[in-house]
């Protein structure tokens, strides 16, 4: 079911992240029933699937960001560089180090374009070379050229689309492996979205991205495999369908899938 | 329905394929007619209905490229509207050949051929002119066996070619000074052979659109040569 013409190794072994018989729950609810998803490094991989679905809680397992949620809790597995990032002895600020994530509505800090790179890094314990970090990590995310003469003005006089990409240059400077994004560009404007998408297909080089989107269209334009969610009776989200885009998006081997991405849902 | 509008447009679209196909299929014959009776009004008349079917495929490619701006098909929609304008250039080329052989039967008016050199023309043009049928109706009805099946019919075609084909090669070493007017004659013989080939093309297309799969059904083999010393 996995298609690799695309992967290359890594210190996970095959797969950047993997997902085993992964069951989410909120309190008695389950949200999320036996997902089994395997990651290719330094791709780029859509999670796809109608609202409720239970694509962000998925993605959100990948960091042990549903450990913030009192009743939230999780069977099941998420292998990352040969270790369950669920076992007890594993720190998950560690893991949110090693696996970062972008959010749905920018949220710089009320600070400067310089201290919000930097945040991540210091909080980590970087000793480097800071302006050297914000340069790269502002490069890296597209906004360098844009900012190089502001670096000491507040982010949040940066318009939406800047304020994603510093986001994402925040992201970049603890130097993830891999970088969650849930929906990082439902909040912008066609343009920004646009340039957004382009810098995920530049940052694919060093990183292993997984997105969540509401948006088809992006799917399809911006990353190289898809992961189709729907929810069963019971409300629980469930995997219908992974491939490669191009096939998902070309010829959908589950009837499920080829409904939804043509719009005749439900 | 989530897209219902959508969905009249492509009924409409398949409609619309559907309508000149039929015209298209309809002309085949009267093309042979034409040419074996040497029927020049007729002639004029499928010369002059071919450009509306170009008009038709204009239309067509223009509605089917706007769609694709404003709706963004994918998956089965996708290859259901790229497949319309494969087939409808296929059915563009098919009336082509029509369109030859009237240019042809003018060309030959007043020459004494003999009717007997085109007596497969008019079940070549037939039996091409109902393989377009069988392929369209597959296209109709998704009816994936009936696209997979249809070209074998070619292979009727193609011995009816070949039986043709053999007459002309003896006929020509035989009347060198007709050569010309015969040689034009058999461009209408491989043209009316050549429609087969193209409804195989247009069974590719409706297998594409039911499987997802890019299947090349070969075309027709040219016949051995029979007549060099």
């Amino acid at each position: 079911m996995i298609a690799n013409n695309k992967s290359t190794p890594t210190n996970n072994g095959r797969y950047a992240i993997e997902a085993k018989n992964v069951n989410i729950y909120y309190g008695d609810f389950r949200a999320v029933k036996e997902v089994n998803l395997q990651f290719e490094p330094r791709a780029i991989t859509a999670l796809i699937g109608p609202s409720g679905c239970g694509k962000s809680t998925v993605l959100r397992a990948f960091n042990r960001m549903n450990d913030l949620v009192p009743i939230s809790w999780m069977e099941g597995e998420i292998m990352f560089q040969g270790k369950n990032i669920y076992d007890a002895d594993v720190d998950p600020v560690r893991v949110r180090r090693q696996i970062g994530m972008v959010f749905q509505k920018p949220n710089p800090f009320p600070k400067s374009i310089y201290d919000n790179v930097l945040w991540g890094a210091k909080i980590n314990g970087f000793k480097g070379n800071a302006d050297e970090l914000v340069e790269q990590s502002l490069r890296q995310a597209a906004l360098w050229d844009e900012v190089k003469d502001k670096l000491q003005d507040s982010g949040l006089a940066l318009s939406g689309g800047q304020q994603q990409r510093l986001c994402i240059a925040r992201t970049i400077a603890v130097k993830p492996e891999i970088i969650l994004m849930d929906e990082p560009a439902s909040a912008l404007d066609p343009i920004s979205t646009l340039r957004i998408e382009e810098l995920i297909q530049d940052l694919k080089r060093n990183y292993t991205i997984l997105i969540v989107t509401h948006n088809m269209q992006q799917a399809a334009r911006a990353s190289d495999f898809t992961a189709f969610l729907n929810m069963d009776e019971d409300r629980a989200g469930y995997l219908v369908e992974y491939g490669e885009t191009d096939q998902i998006f070309t010829n959908p081997q589950d009837e499920l899938t080829e409904q939804y991405i043509t719009g005749r849902f439900g | 329905m989530a897209r219902s509008r959508f969905d009249q447009e492509l009924d409409r679209l398949k409609d619309n394929v559907l309508v000149l196909g039929t015209e298209v299929q309809k002309n085949i014959t009267r093309g042979a007619s034409a040419l074996v009776n040497r029927d020049v009004e007729l002639a004029n008349e499928l010369i002059k209905a071919d450009e509306w079917v170009n008009q038709q495929q204009v239309q067509l490619n223009m509605d089917v490229m706007k769609l694709m701006a404003t709706q963004q098909p994918v998956a089965r929609d996708m290859r259901f509207v790229a497949s319309l304008m494969g087939i409808v250039a296929e059915l563009e080329r098919i009336h082509d050949y029509v369109k030859d052989t009237g240019m042809v039967t003018n060309q030959i008016h007043g020459y004494p051929i003999p009717r007997e050199l085109m007596i497969h023309f008019p079940e070549i043009a037939g039996k091409s002119a109902d393989m377009l049928k069988m392929a369209l109706d597959a296209f109709r009805n998704n009816d994936l066996e009936q696209a997979q099946n249809t070209p074998d019919k070619d292979a009727e075609v193609e011995a009816l070619y070949f039986a043709s084909y053999r007459l002309f090669v003896t006929y020509t070493a035989e009347h060198i000074g007709q050569i010309d007017a015969i040689n034009r004659l058999e461009w209408s013989l491989h043209s009316l052979a050549r429609i087969a080939d193209r409804t195989i093309n247009i069974c590719e297309w409706a297998i594409y659109i039911m499987t997802g799969e890019m299947v090349e059904i070969p075309a027709r083999h040219r016949p051995p040569l029979v007549a060099d010393k």
